[in-house]
């Protein structure tokens, strides 16, 4: 399979040449295919933010290579414009951002900006605000400042997914939401990314959100990839992570303190339904 | 005796940019006694920062009033005296810095209360050696690390001698270790006395608490121990809310296993009560 995204030895210095110059990235490899949600964990300071900029085409590599759909992103002559379209990056508390009185203008805003046609621009708004979980005929008339914290982050998804990306590239998607809006925007997200070709790249701090939903994640620490596994093998690692100042999910972490009490339980457990049967084979 | 903070009939509404009125908080009665730790619960919106702005002075009442040991919050003669009471972190701090240095950040808030040489010095050393930050008193706060800028936001904020510590979704967009070290920082200070209120979107943390108060449309929902607020999941799931992971995992094995628990709060507790489920079934 021909991956959507290939990182190859990427290095990224801020500030070279002065007192403050700061390697952020020492030597990054990572690969994307379609399909997959690729997790990216890592402490403070590990270089994420620094490599989801590249992977959209907000840095340019200083060494190394980022392909995107096998085009080179270090070579001059690469349209960075397109390939922000096929790479959509959503910050951290995105919703911050939106500008625009009415949503549907600012679902709009990103497709006007590349030129598109009236006709298709509106095609795009409507089926980005749908996968955004906004039906149109409620929110796209809807005053921006009147939505929930919740509503705006999934405008400013949608004002993304109008530029039909391939790839998202997504930082903290869900933090600062409530219960009831992570689990939606969760689902959201998973749904769009099974779709074919597709991918996603989700950094987080929620070790749970990455247990839940990754297929593969990144572990890195001080600008290098430390470990690249499953979430069932990253987790197997409690010491490893440890070191880094992460943690295994609660529920992981749970069965594993019963099996170095001496119990006989699974420790490779994610999510609370895994645990669920393990612990009722102990408890029986 | 008097609580620390005592809410009657509380009102607050803003004024949109259109020039609409939006109601926030909706008639909240509430008492806080010294030395409780709550969590503040709710969905996005349902007026949790807006209270935390109340009780320090930061807003004023609509309707209704607010005492912070005895003081309104609506007397300008008293708001001083209650912002040095209610300390309140935020989740972002690094907007609200002021000083180049590290340990002149921490003094800035005593200084401008013109508190003493001496006693400023005191409360320097002390709030950076809580935090953790001593060695770091000579950096600059924009080179701190998410996780130090928060706690030097939390130094600032304790250089104040403050009574109440509001955490306003404090921890939220730390790493795991800088989440860790902010609720042992705080665990340490309840201990020794504090009043902590805390605003989360986390359940698990929100287990943690003495006390839990869910709000909701700008109304208290709920308001009691954790292990009573959580044992109803269909109004917590009304609400927008959840329960916290052991929760959910103590209920799935209640439901097969009628002797284990329905309510276990936190991962140590659950370990202990399933080992101790063991050790009693095994002769």
């Amino acid at each position: 399979m021909i991956p959507l995204i290939e990182v190859r030895d990427l290095h990224y210095t801020y500030l070279p040449g002065t007192p403050l110059e700061t390697e952020a990235l020492r030597g990054v490899n990572l690969v994307v295919y379609p399909g997959e949600i690729v997790g990216l964990i890592g402490p403070t300071g590990s270089g994420k933010s620094t490599l989801l900029q590249h992977l959209n085409g907000l840095l340019r590599p200083q060494a190394g290579q980022v392909l995107v759909a096998g085009q080179d992103l270090s070579h001059p002559q690469t349209d960075l414009r397109a390939v922000r379209r096929r790479v959509g990056l959503l910050f951290q508390n995105p919703e911050d951002q939106l500008f625009e009185r009415y949503v549907a203008d600012d679902v709009a805003y990103g497709p006007l900006q590349y030129g598109l046609p009236r006709e298709e621009v509106r095609e795009r708004v409507r089926r980005a605000m749908l996968a955004a979980g906004l039906p149109p005929e409620v929110y796209a008339d809807r005053p921006t400042f009147s939505l929930s914290t919740g509503e705006k982050r999934r405008v400013a998804l949608a004002g993304v997914l109008a530029l039909e990306p391939q790839v998202l590239v997504l930082d903290e998607p869900l933090a600062g939401l409530d219960p009831a809006g992570r689990k939606l925007l969760a689902s959201l997200l998973a749904h769009w990314c099974a779709q074919e070709g597709r991918a996603i790249v989700w950094a987080s701090h929620s070790m749970d959100e990455i247990a839940r939903l990754a297929d593969r994640v990144y572990l890195l620490a001080e600008g290098r990839v430390v470990r690249e596994a499953t979430p069932r093998e990253l987790f197997a690692e409690p010491e490893l992570l440890a070191a880094y100042g992460l943690e295994v999910p609660a529920v992981t972490w749970v069965l594993q303190e019963l099996a170095r009490a001496g119990l006989r339980v699974r420790t490779d457990v994610l999510i609370l339904e895994e645990a669920r049967e393990t612990l009722l084979e102990l408890l029986r | 005796m008097e609580p620390l903070i005592r809410v009657q009939g509380l009102h607050f509404s803003y004024v949109s940019g259109a020039g609409q009125t939006v109601p926030a908080l909706r008639g909240i009665d509430l008492e806080v006694a010294a030395g409780e730790h709550i969590a503040l619960i709710g969905p996005n919106g349902s007026g949790k920062s807006t209270l935390a702005r109340l009780l320090n002075a930061l807003l004023l009442p609509t309707e209704g009033r607010i005492l912070v040991k005895g003081m309104d919050t609506a007397d300008p003669a008293c708001r001083q005296a209650i912002r040095q009471t209610v300390g309140l972190v935020f989740q972002n701090p690094e907007t609200q810095f002021v000083a180049t240095v590290v340990e002149e950040e921490v003094a800035f808030g005593p200084e401008n209360l013109g508190v003493p040489e001496a006693e400023l010095r005191t409360r320097v050393e002390w709030a950076l050696r809580v935090t953790g930050l001593s060695e770091l008193r000579h950096r600059s706060p924009a080179h701190l690390s998410g996780g130090q800028k928060q706690r030097l936001a939390l130094a600032g904020i304790l250089a104040m001698r403050p009574e109440v510590l509001i955490l306003d979704e404090a921890t939220s967009m730390l790493d795991p270790a800088g989440r860790r070290a902010v609720r042992e920082i705080v665990a340490t200070l309840h201990a020794a006395g504090l009043t902590v209120i805390s605003i989360t979107q986390a359940m698990e943390e929100a287990a943690e608490a003495q006390r839990v108060i869910v709000l909701h449309e700008g109304r208290i929902a709920l308001d009691g121990p954790p292990s009573v607020v959580f044992s109803e999941p269909e109004r917590l799931y009304a609400l927008g809310l959840d329960l916290p992971p052991m929760v959910h995992l103590a209920r799935m094995l209640h439901a097969r296993v009628p002797s284990f628990p329905s309510v276990v709060l936190t991962p140590p507790e659950m370990v202990a009560a399933l080992c101790e489920h063991v050790r009693r079934r095994t002769p």
